[in-house]
């Protein structure tokens, strides 16, 4: 059988195992925010503040600016969802890139407030923009990504990604043949880059 | 590079033959970086939920908006930049004056009649109903606040209380809507707007779920 496409380019990704119904339940939150349904800030808000919040608090360390930023983040989120496509990234991950630049704001005026720090206050800023994702986003990320996830998959990621297990080991731990596993890892990692999105990426 | 032995081989060998896939080795470095804090640090784990006010004050916030700038959703942004442009302009003529102004050429149109639309049952949805022209030709526009959530869509019909008749005018986006009065249409006999909640199911009947009624002006 040809696997050829029409572009020339063969076709190297497996078919993925259909979307849970979290899945779908989260797509038809992230169109109804997008068309900008109140019921779906609601939910939207719900479902991903403590995310947004938790996030805020680990990297500012203070519940006043925690709560600022979650406010901030749903308020930006909803006045500009014109700006949001669902098709391209799903509504946490929109969500968590606003928040990652409103935590980066608030640190550069905080160090630049304090004029003994005014170069680290350029340094800082520089990372803010462009620098890599903190490992402490990806983490609450990843973590509230699984939260969601389906059993076995959610094992199954856990597993592969947080613990980096072979294909043969996460078989072995689980007691689920290779092609269930392997197609639980495409999907996971697929579900991954979504959520984690470009170390850059801006809202 | 670091992390690369440790991640597991199927996604690897792909990665190493898929340039389109090569943003996937940033994902699992940066997952496992996530799987060595979570071992370092389990309470990066649990999630906290921000205190209450916090949504109060989005609300509050929201609602201070709707005065200024309507909350359309984008498939009418169009319409919802005509009406940004008539809010501006509309400080003095009031905004469903300045509507039908940029919709219509002659100027006897620019005095509407207003009526107040009214909640239903437990529902607080309620707003002001403006009727400019006359039939043939009349334009109604609603200006609501506080519609109550729920799943579907937001109609606006027109309603013969004695006979039960109905007609549908169109979809309410966001919290204002202009609507063509259709030609033949005596607004002496329908002379009630209704505003329902549909569902997504299809049937182009009234869903009996009204949230609010008030009498053309």
């Amino acid at each position: 059988m040809s696997v050829r496409g029409s572009g020339g380019s063969p076709v190297r990704h497996a078919a993925e195992p259909r979307p849970g119904a979290e899945e779908d339940s989260e797509r038809l939150l992230a169109n109804a925010f997008a068309d900008g349904e109140s019921w779906a800030l609601e939910a939207g808000y719900l479902r991903w503040s403590p995310l947004v919040f938790t996030l805020a608090l680990r990297r500012l360390g203070q519940h006043a600016d925690a709560q600022d930023v979650t406010q901030e983040v749903f308020l930006k989120a909803w006045r500009g969802r014109a700006g949001y496509d669902p098709a391209q990234r799903p509504l946490p991950a929109w969500l968590v890139g606003i928040a990652r630049h409103a935590v980066a704001d608030r640190m550069s005026s905080r160090t630049r407030d304090s004029r003994l720090h005014e170069r680290i206050s350029s340094v800082h800023h520089e990372l803010g923009d462009s620098g890599p994702a903190d490992v402490v986003t990806d983490t609450l990320v990843v973590v509230d990504l699984l939260a969601r996830l389906e059993q076995p998959r959610r094992e199954i990621v856990a597993l592969a990604f947080l613990e980096g297990l072979t294909h043969a080991e996460v078989c072995a731990r689980t007691g689920l043949p290779l092609g269930t596993v392997k197609s639980h890892i495409r999907r996971g990692l697929s579900q991954l880059r979504q959520h984690l999105g470009a170390s850059d990426a801006t809202p | 590079m670091a992390g690369v032995d440790h991640a597991p081989g199927e996604v690897l060998s792909h990665v190493a033959e898929c340039s389109a896939c090569r943003d996937d080795l940033d994902i699992i470095q940066r997952t496992r970086a996530a799987g060595d804090l979570l071992r370092r640090d389990p309470s990066v784990s649990s999630l906290s939920s921000p205190p209450p006010q916090v949504w109060e004050a989005i609300q509050r916030e929201l609602a201070a908006d709707d005065t200024v700038v309507p909350l359309a959703p984008r498939r009418t942004r169009r319409v919802a930049w005509a009406w940004v442009a008539a809010a501006v302009v509309g400080a003095v003529l009031g905004s469903a004056i300045t509507w039908a102004a940029t919709h219509r050429s002659d100027s006897a149109s620019l005095s509407a009649a207003t009526s107040e639309l009214v909640p239903l049952g437990q529902h607080r949805t309620r707003g002001t109903i403006s009727l400019t022209g006359s039939q043939p030709g009349a334009q109604l526009s609603l200006d609501v606040s506080g519609i109550d959530p729920g799943p579907g869509f937001v109609e606006v019909w027109l309603l013969d209380a004695k006979t039960g008749g109905m007609v549908a005018l169109g979809v309410l986006d966001g919290d204002r809507g202009s609507y063509a009065v259709p030609p033949g249409l005596d607004l002496t006999a329908y002379d009630q707007v209704d505003v329902s909640r549909e569902p997504y199911d299809g049937n182009p009947a009234h869903s009996k779920v009204s949230l609010a009624r008030g009498r053309v002006p």
